[in-house]
């Protein structure tokens, strides 16, 4: 009789609910009976964190691959960006200009062929660049904020100026080509050249001083 | 109704309801520090949510979304929710089981500390925890020495250096007493 199943899997049931019910009415809570017991997990944690109230987001794989493509694109902006700092830094120190002899005769220094070739390998591989940094995908909710805004706001004074250094450039080019001296608009061409290749470089400094982490602190702190 | 039913329901009943001894978060800070060759950054939330469930010894779970720690830089906040994968695993939650019943007296106890992060898990066993019970607020705070290879997480890297492995994260909570309320015991 002792080994009847159906008969003692009742008194097991019995007896378990009992000692819940002696163990809850002498004041010790429910989580005693977790005592030992691993940390929850999978379902069981999610379960918790919503007993908690947390207010997540539902996991959503397409805000996920459209995380994956922008920091994809921003990686690349990253390096395109680097790799034309290069050459538009040097080519601030290859323009060609006209130098004042002893003599008072004005000579050519620099060669124009080489300042317009680098001038437009820098120039391909900034806009390369830019076109990784506008084309990136937005994420919803987010809103831009330190060192980003500060990033973005150069690239208002570097974007125009390179434009325009680039025209300049190519016009003051045909001019010499043409055996006139560098005249009219054309003569601004080295004054946005600088403008924007400062800004650009200054738009390096940003990330690396990191304006915005001081403010990330203060706000957490 | 058969007795062993009745039994049962009668227990869960109270198995359910919040103790005396059960805390709910009050408020508190979560803070990361991210260590790069040019630079050092800290992002952190306030809104961290969790439970105490005590016994003999107390079962605490404190959890925060991803996609709230900021950094004070919108872009790295970004980047950082992509590299953990936070629109696929949104939360990140510490569990300590076996958790010592606050005390009147402050101090430090060493625990195991069971975190769940861009959808994996890792113990970090022996962490320092000091506990401080305060005009009836208990505060609990410490570091969760987190490294990001733990959880398979890729080091970004900015200007082809990366950051390092370790990722410290310090808590700061407080406690409130939960006030009972059959069938939430935030279990």
């Amino acid at each position: 009789m002792i080994n009847h199943p159906r008969k003692f899997t009742r008194i097991s049931k019995i007896a378990a609910a009992m000692l819940c019910l002696v163990l809850s009415s002498a004041g010790l809570p429910a989580g005693i009976l977790a005592q030992g017991a691993p940390a929850s997990s999978g379902d069981d944690l999610r379960q918790r964190l919503k007993d908690i109230g947390l207010p997540v987001r539902e996991a959503d794989p397409e805000r996920q691959a459209r995380l994956d493509e922008r920091s994809h694109m921003l990686q690349r902006h990253q390096k395109l960006a680097m790799a034309a700092a290069v050459p538009l830094t040097l080519n601030l120190f290859l323009s060609p200009g006209e130098r004042e002899n002893e003599n008072g005769h004005t000579s050519q220094s620099g060669s124009p062929d080489l300042h317009a070739a680098v001038g437009m390998t820098g120039a391909a591989l900034y806009l390369a660049a830019a076109y990784y940094a506008y084309r990136a995908p937005r994420i919803e909710g987010s809103t831009r904020s330190g060192t980003t805004r500060v990033h973005r706001w150069l690239s208002f004074v570097h974007f125009p100026a390179m434009l325009a250094a680039g025209a300049l450039g190519g016009l003051a080019y045909s001019q010499r080509k043409n055996g006139q001296t560098v005249h009219g608009l054309a003569q601004s061409h080295s004054a946005f050249a600088v403008a924007g290749t400062g800004a650009l470089l200054a738009s390096f400094a940003v990330m690396k001083f990191d304006l915005g982490s001081r403010v990330g602190e203060e706000k957490v702190r | 109704m058969r007795p062993s039913f009745l039994a049962a329901v009668l227990a869960s009943a109270f198995a359910t309801g919040a103790s005396a001894q059960d805390w709910e978060v009050d408020g508190g800070t979560l803070t990361y520090t991210v260590t790069h060759t040019l630079h050092v950054v800290h992002g952190g939330t306030h809104d961290v949510r969790g439970s105490v469930v005590c016994g003999r010894t107390c079962d605490v779970l404190a959890a925060a979304a991803v996609d709230s720690f900021a950094s004070g830089d919108s872009n790295r906040d970004l980047h950082m929710l992509q590299i953990v994968r936070g629109a696929a695993h949104p939360a990140v939650a510490v569990q300590i089981v076996e958790f010592p019943l606050p005390s009147d007296h402050a101090g430090a106890t060493l625990v195991d500390l069971d975190v769940s992060f861009a959808g994996k898990r890792h113990v970090y066993k022996g962490a320092s925890v000091r506990t401080e019970l305060v005009k009836g607020l208990l505060r609990v705070q410490g570091v969760v020495p987190l490294r990001l290879t733990d959880f398979g997480v890729e080091r970004p890297a900015f200007l082809a250096m990366p950051i390092k492995d370790e990722c410290p994260v310090e808590f700061d909570i407080r406690w409130r007493r939960k006030t009972a309320r059959p069938g939430n015991a935030g279990r």
